[in-house]
């Protein structure tokens, strides 16, 4: 961070100054400012005192270059902050509305897209700890190269590293523990606590905003249970009274004497808000066995990631030879901090390039767009061109001249775009912590970072310099023939190759892209309006879990179950649970050979879970065929389960579905397929689509004994309108009857059924709508450009044409002759268009030729053409219309 | 052609005068607050200096990198002949203009 502001300092300080100044401004700036922080002055006031003299600095070299610019002295002054320049480029902006409408689109979703991705990539893969020398936290970790994975049961090889390590120091340790929490008489909420070793707060650099940290002494056997919590909590839960310290706090069943305070915004090692001592003896386990850990320390003074790495890996080979049964296949590893904890261990610097690279290609494709309906414009301007190269302006200075232009119509949607791909971060942010359980990860800022801002101005830049650049370097090339000849109306320039190929690229992107980009659009929104079939608005549901796999809930579901049922304003209650896990891929029916199945993508990806008996009684969702499922079921050999009408239309084709089975089939070549599943019932779909039935995922249904889990979803229906009901008291009910059962039951957050899959058509309205902001940017560019260089095309044979028609040629003949060309064009493009859609057809699963869809590509291919004549129409007109001797006086 | 002066950058020949060998950014600036009671920018210091250098009125050095400047060396500044002469010009001028007026 601090390479990249010196960087934007000496872009903004070389303005108007030479080398020799810049450095000595700089070194002037710094000597007072640390002379500034020696003195009483707080760190704020000379951070921001810094800020002001840098823009007053910037501003004085802008003065000094404007007042300085003289061609002959000083060019690249003059070319950068010429006034009448940008006043040219802001009228030209007014002069072509059509134009600047169309560039500006495509250039804001193209910014939004490759800014909005270079955020997300830049805090995904290489974000800045905002710690105290944050880039020098580490995260170490076994790999297992036989599994190719993480192997986090490292609570053995923590302890040595621990001790023998000497180039990462502090080395600590922590894991989240979702408990329940309760303070006085408050509602019980469940919430994520990290048990970390008190190092952990060295490492971070932090200290307490009150009371203590952790200190090594609450790591001993006997030591009472300590708690420190977070700003938030202490905001939120004690009204930020300072007499906090020595409260009690119950985490699950355990009560916790509170110690410390963190400051606002502290949040590590993730984003927690509880933190407790993490004990876990190594003498407990055996080696490989224990809690999934994840380790992590500080560079010591000196080491580098290199050298902790070859330290780590001679401890690694060492502990390899004296536990080879556990440790032969782990290879530990010095990580930055957050790639273990976003699961990204294997992608390096390189692959981050590239996945920019890739997306700002968006942009490039845009720019080129730019340049060609630019490239019209700039056509018409040959008498301009020609005037100022007659009153001594090089080609330097023009080609500087729309370059300016391009920058003045690239800037402002440039702004629009980098706040559309802020507002989507913002957005993915959103998502990533709600997978996180529900707060960001500390090091997450949702503001505009400066690196996004100096990425989305090069991005400006090389948009401007495509878009304004090519074009004028087109037109102002030697032998061009711009002369002043030109100011009488004829535009002289020919169109090149490039031009031409540029329309058949153009129609042949739109051919090839478009369908199967539709098809996407299309299948989001038509997902978007997918609800349940049944009252979803009377449910509410939440989890219930012991926490521990081996700790089935057992009777106190059922007891669970009881109470809830006697609850006055329940309905019904019943429970989920998950699939068994090797149950995915494709599935096969007993009797129709493999490839008469379809397989299970797309929207016949088959949504299963497991239910209770009276799952379907309490969503009033009939049976149609067949029965519903009794108690014994699910322990019954025939393994039975209920498919919804959507699965038998889909797999069975509509046959009859009782009494035949199904199966997983085996996803890898020598994998088992699961076992053979009766389908003993066909109850009505669980979702419906008002548009399309074809939208509704398939649903498969397993029984379980929901007591034998040990986590499971409860669904709750009231009587009446779930929302309405959804208060503090509702809510604090149910945590009482779950704590009068057993307190140490976890509970995730009870939410209204209908609120939250709100939630999730949320971003699938999202996703939707920019699918379709790109199509349209697409197809607009695609038809603009089709549309102006047609139109300039034909604008440029006006004269030929009006010879022929005054030699006698017939109307008809000669359109023919003028249509017959676009034609030509947009077949090429067609074509080759269709071909590259087949090309990418693999990439797209089929999208682009199936179904329905396959219309998609000639309605394109007719859009074109008919834009295409549109666009030739007028000029052509125009040209019939034309006088012979008007014809021949440009001669 | 005689260099005339503006004010700011009277001042700015003044505090060099004042600080004979010692004159660069951060000292000029600070004889300039102690005694003007103005607080100018570098920014103003050093595009003032550039102006007054191109007209020859001083002239200017490299000092060694330092490490209190972040590696980065001084750059000091020194009257010239010319720049004194024009100092003394534009002194005389104001001195001669206040004469006989009640202030």
């Amino acid at each position: 961070m601090r390479a990249l502001l010196d960087f934007l300092l000496r872009i903004l300080l070389s303005v108007g100054r030479s080398d020799g100044d810049r450095v000595s401004l700089l070194g002037d700036l710094e000597e007072e400012r640390r002379a500034r922080l020696g003195s009483s002055r707080g760190r704020f006031a000379t951070s921001a005192w810094y800020a002001a003299e840098i823009c007053r600095a910037f501003a004085w070299g802008l003065r000094d270059a404007v007042a300085t610019s003289d061609l002959r002295q000083r060019r690249s002054a003059m070319v950068m902050f010429s006034w009448p320049d940008i006043k040219l480029g802001l009228r030209l902006l007014l002069k072509n509305p059509g134009l600047t409408a169309v560039s500006s689109v495509g250039i804001a979703v193209g910014i939004a897209i490759t800014a909005g991705m270079f955020g997300f990539i830049r805090a995904t893969f290489a974000p800045t700890l905002p710690l105290d020398e944050g880039a020098r936290i580490v995260a170490l970790e076994n790999w297992d190269i036989a599994k190719n994975n993480e192997n986090r049961q490292s609570l053995h090889d923590f302890v040595t590293w621990r001790d023998q390590m000497t180039s990462v120091v502090e080395i600590s340790a922590f894991r989240t523990i979702a408990a329940t929490m309760q303070t006085g008489d408050r509602l019980p909420e469940t919430v994520r606590v990290a048990a970390m070793s008190p190092s952990g707060f060295r490492v971070a650099r932090v200290s307490p905003l009150v009371g203590r940290s952790l200190t090594p002494d609450d790591e001993r056997e006997a030591a009472p249970a300590v708690v420190v919590i977070g700003y938030d909590v202490w905001q939120s839960r004690f009204a930020q009274d300072r007499s906090v310290i020595g409260q009690q706090l119950r985490l699950g069943n355990t009560q916790h004497t509170i110690v410390g305070v963190m400051p606002e915004g502290f949040g590590f090692p993730v984003n927690h808000q509880y933190w407790i001592v993490l004990r876990a003896n190594p003498s407990s386990y055996v080696r490989g066995a224990g809690p999934a850990l994840f380790v992590f320390g500080r560079l010591a003074q000196g080491a580098t990631m290199a050298s902790a790495q070859a330290e780590l890996a001679v401890i690694g080979e060492r502990a390899a030879a004296a536990f080879p049964a556990t440790n032969a296949t782990l290879k530990p590893q010095v990580l930055d901090y957050t790639k273990p904890i976003n699961d990204i261990q294997d992608t390096n610097i390189g692959t981050m390039v590239m996945m920019q690279l890739t997306f700002s290609l968006v942009l490039i494709v845009v720019a080129l767009n730019v340049a060609v309906l630019l490239y019209a414009r700039t056509a018409t301007r040959r008498g301009e061109i020609a005037v100022r190269t007659a009153l001594g302006a090089s080609r330097g200075r023009i080609v500087s001249q729309f370059f300016i232009e391009a920058l003045i119509l690239a800037l402002l949607p440039a702004m629009l775009g980098l706040a559309l791909g802020q507002y989507a971060l913002g957005i993915g942010n959103g998502i990533l912590a709600q997978e996180l359980g529900g707060a960001s990860p500390f090091w997450l800022d949702d503001g505009i970072q400066p690196s996004t801002m100096l990425y989305v101005l090069g991005l400006v830049v090389v948009t401007a310099a495509i878009a304004g650049v090519l074009p004028a370097l087109h037109a102002t090339r030697r032998g061009s023939g711009a002369d002043l000849r030109q100011l009488g109306g004829s535009t002289g320039m020919r169109l090149g190759r490039m031009w031409n190929a540029l329309i058949i690229v153009q129609v042949a992107f739109a051919v090839a892209v478009l369908p199967a980009a539709i098809k996407i659009g299309l299948n989001e929104t038509r997902t978007s309006l997918t609800q349940p079939n049944y009252p979803a608005d009377e449910f509410v549901g939440f989890a219930v879990a012991t926490g521990n796999e081996a700790n089935p809930l057992g009777h106190r579901l059922l007891e669970l179950k009881r109470r809830l049922q006697a609850e006055p304003r329940v309905a019904g209650v019943t429970f989920t649970a998950s699939r068994p896990p090797r149950d995915r891929g494709r599935i096969e029916v007993e009797g129709v050979p493999v490839a008469g199945v379809p397989t299970t993508t797309g929207f016949n990806r088959v949504t299963t879970f497991g239910i209770d008996t009276d799952f379907l009684d309490v969503h009033g969702l009939r049976v149609v065929a067949g029965r519903s499922f009794d108690a014994l079921d699910a322990t019954a050999t025939n393994k039975p389960v209920i498919v919804d009408r959507s699965f038998t239309r889909r797999f069975l084709h509509g046959q009859s579905a009782v009494g035949r089975r199904i199966r997983y089939a085996a996803s890898t070549p020598n994998g088992q397929p699961s076992p053979w599943y009766e389908i003993v019932g066909v109850a009505e779909n669980l979702q419906r689509n008002p548009i399309d039935p074809d939208a509704v995922s398939p649903t498969l249904l397993y029984p379980v004994a929901p007591e034998q889990a040990s986590g499971i979803g409860v669904a709750v229906r009231l009587r009446g309108s779930a929302a309405s009901q959804m208060d503090e008291g509702f809510a604090r009910r149910l945590h009482q009857i779950l704590a009068a059962i057993d307190p140490g039951l976890r509970m995730s957050e009870i939410r209204a059924r209908a609120e939250a899959g709100g939630q999730d058509a949320l971003v699938i309205r999202l996703v939707a709508l920019a699918v379709s902001l790109v199509l349209l940017t697409v197809l607009l560019f695609s038809a603009a450009g089709v549309y102006s260089l047609m139109s300039f095309t034909v604008a440029q044979r006006k004269r030929e044409i009006g010879i022929r028609a005054a030699l006698g040629a017939s109307s008809l003949s000669l359109l023919r002759s003028i249509f017959s060309r676009v034609a030509v064009q947009v077949a090429i493009g067609v074509v080759l268009g269709a071909i590259g859609s087949v090309a990418i057809a693999p990439a797209t699963a089929g999208a682009a030729l199936a179904g329905r869809l396959a219309i998609v590509t000639p309605v394109i291919a007719l859009t074109m053409m008919i834009v295409g004549v549109i666009a030739a129409y007028g000029p052509a007109r125009r040209s019939l219309r034309i006088q012979p001797t008007e014809a021949l006086r440009g001669e | 052609m005689p260099a005339y002066l503006g004010e700011f950058e009277q001042l700015v020949l003044l505090a060099l005068a004042r600080l004979g060998e010692d004159a660069y950014g951060v000292t000029i600036r600070a004889i300039l607050m102690e005694r003007t009671k103005r607080k100018p920018s570098f920014g103003a210091i050093y595009s003032t200096l550039r102006r007054m250098e191109e007209k020859g009125l001083v002239r200017s050095f490299q000092g060694e990198p330092e490490a209190v400047r972040g590696g980065r060396a001084k750059k000091y500044v020194a009257l010239t002949v010319r720049g004194r002469s024009a100092l003394r010009e534009a002194h005389g001028a104001v001195v001669r203009m206040a004469e006989g007026v009640s202030l």
